[in-house]
């Protein structure tokens, strides 16, 4: 019961590791400030739930299309805003997430809208059925691994140095031979990738879904935990996910009414963020401090 | 090896490029003057594809160039500085070097595949890098964050920055604005020598003294035109860059 209790918990951490791990790509690493991450992670959940009830997909295959679908969405979202960065770029995106929030709401036919998906089926491996939260805690670690190498290769790599000159000063990289539109597009691919993944691990571990999942406070949480474990590090999204999971627990044990556990766990939350961002605002384990707009001025006109 | 043709650049109602055209020839220095506010650096900026030209053309090495992308103007051999110094602050001075070079390393497949040939690549444009950085005395610094550098080494390390472009047209803009005497020198040494190695140089600079210890030619420039060029003392002794700079009521004094 306890231990349950426990794999729960570090279920949905993992998960959100992933969601953090998949944000700091787009923002940690490339400085694009997407506040329409939830979207991409509820697309993975909704492509992964009907994939797996329409089609009858097994759910390995349909997490791996829900990736590349919000893989996808994710490169097209970075065209029209290409030339947006800072605070311009964070509000086209909230207004994709809003966009995707309404579709989620309102294309009864395929959504069923405010109803939500339910029945989505829990993964299974040669007839073995992770139906248990100890098991799925298996199928989350699994995925969490591959996120965190993958991630890590990537932003570790010439490629990665490229992203985190274009988060430094996206013209002088233009100025040195980047093509660094295309570059943003293929972050915000990666970012949604695994978002979308972390969309369909949370679909099959719930079993169901609803619009209400994937709003804009979901993507306060990705941007919490990224703020809080540090921009640009990989650890720090798992350490933010973790502390973010696990900090507002004791609040059950104290014997508050559920009608404030909601609450109060907001109230956590925002005071973790403003102490962060007022005592270490580089985070836990990150390499800069928090921020939107550029750094530079522009240069002047002389 | 620089001709800017006509070219027109405005504002809203600020024509900061007005019908502005000269040439830069190949394997020379040439140094562009102008008081604040005359179109020197929008005009590195439409030359460097910062901004799209209004109207007129850039044609660079026999080869218009007018509608090139910026990030394709590194690629034919553009290398350039900026006044107000944009390195990457995060990054190392190592790192800011590697990534004004080419690389096959950078796309993104090859992040996972990490084949022989791409780390071959990028250990060989390592090499390359520490020569530059050393050309410009950075090398020590090399593993240092580019923020933890003085002023002046900031400006260095732009110029190297610029140099591992593999440049054969620099543009400069004001190389030597805020730093220290002695660096002053070293800058314009390393300035004499690229011009020895055949680059052609385009630089912005306020100090007049220095400017004529380098430049082959001047151009002066003034409300987004080009008012004098030719022999550098010339081009200072010019009645309308004295005007210009100080007013028309000088002229007598220091004509």
């Amino acid at each position: 019961m306890v231990f349950a209790y426990i794999a729960n918990l570090l279920a949905l951490a993992g998960i959100y590791g992933i969601v953090g791990i998949s944000l700091n790509v787009a923002f940690g690493y490339t400085g694009l400030a997407n506040l329409g991450h939830a979207a991409l992670f509820g697309i993975g959940a909704y492509v992964s739930a009907l994939l797996a009830l329409s089609l009858g997909l097994p759910f390995w295959a349909a997490l791996l299309v829900a990736g590349l679908f919000a893989a996808f969405i994710g490169w097209l979202l970075a065209w029209p805003t290409a030339r947006l960065r800072g605070d311009y770029l964070a509000l086209a995106t909230l207004g994709f997430g809003f966009i995707v929030e309404s579709v989620f709401k309102n294309w009864m036919d395929v959504t069923r809208g405010p109803l939500g998906i339910p029945g989505i089926p829990k993964p299974e491996l040669f007839g073995f059925v992770f139906a248990s939260t100890e098991s799925y805690l298996l199928v989350v670690a699994f995925f969490l691994a591959i996120t965190y190498f993958v991630v890590k290769r990537v932003v570790d790599s010439p490629f990665g140095r490229v992203l985190k000159a274009i988060r430094e000063d996206e013209l002088a990289a233009q100025s040195l031979g980047k093509h660094t539109h295309r570059y943003k597009a293929l972050a915000l691919a990666l970012s949604g990738f695994f978002a979308g993944i972390a969309g369909s691990l949370f679909a099959h571990y719930i079993t169901f879904i609803d619009p209400s999942s994937f709003t804009i406070f979901e993507t306060i949480l990705a941007f919490s935990i990224v703020i809080i474990g540090g921009m640009g590090s990989v650890e720090g999204a798992l350490i933010g996910a973790a502390l973010l999971t696990f900090l507002p627990e004791p609040l059950r044990f104290i014997g508050f009414p559920s009608a404030i556990i909601g609450p109060a766990r907001q109230l956590i939350y925002a005071g973790l963020l403003i102490a962060i961002i007022l005592k270490r605002p580089e985070g836990i384990r990150g390499e800069y401090a928090f921020g939107l707009g550029e750094k530079h001025a522009k240069s002047k006109q002389a | 090896m620089l001709k800017v043709n006509k070219l027109e650049k405005s504002f809203g109602g600020v024509r900061a490029l007005d019908s502005c055209s000269f040439e830069v020839e190949e394997g020379s220095i040439t140094g562009l003057i102008g008081p604040n506010g005359s179109g020197k650096t929008t005009l590195f900026n439409v030359v460097s594809g910062i901004y799209d030209a209004d109207a007129g053309s850039i044609v660079y090495d026999g080869e218009d160039i007018t509608e090139l992308e910026i990030y394709k103007r590194a690629a034919i051999g553009m290398g350039r500085t900026f006044q107000i110094v944009r390195i990457f602050p995060k990054l190392t001075v190592l790192d800011n070097v590697l990534l004004a070079q080419p690389h096959i390393g950078e796309s993104f497949w090859s992040a996972f595949i990490r084949s022989k040939g791409m780390r071959a690549d990028e250990s060989r444009h390592r090499q390359r890098a520490l020569e530059i950085l050393g050309e410009v005395g950075l090398r020590e610094k090399a593993n240092d964050l580019a923020k933890n550098l003085s002023y002046g080494q900031q400006k260095l390390l732009e110029i190297a920055r610029a140099l591992a472009v593999e440049p054969k047209l620099l543009l400069l803009d004001e190389p030597l604005a805020g730093v220290n005497p002695a660096l002053a020198v070293k800058i314009i040494g390393i300035l004499r020598k690229l011009r020895e190695e055949g680059k052609t140089i385009l630089v912005i600079e306020h100090r007049m003294r220095d400017l004529l210890k380098l430049a082959d030619k001047m151009i002066a420039m003034d409300n987004g035109r080009v008012i004098a060029q030719g022999v550098p003392i010339k081009v200072l002794r010019d009645r309308k860059v004295v005007e210009s700079y100080l007013g028309e009521k000088s002229r007598e004094k220091f004509a």
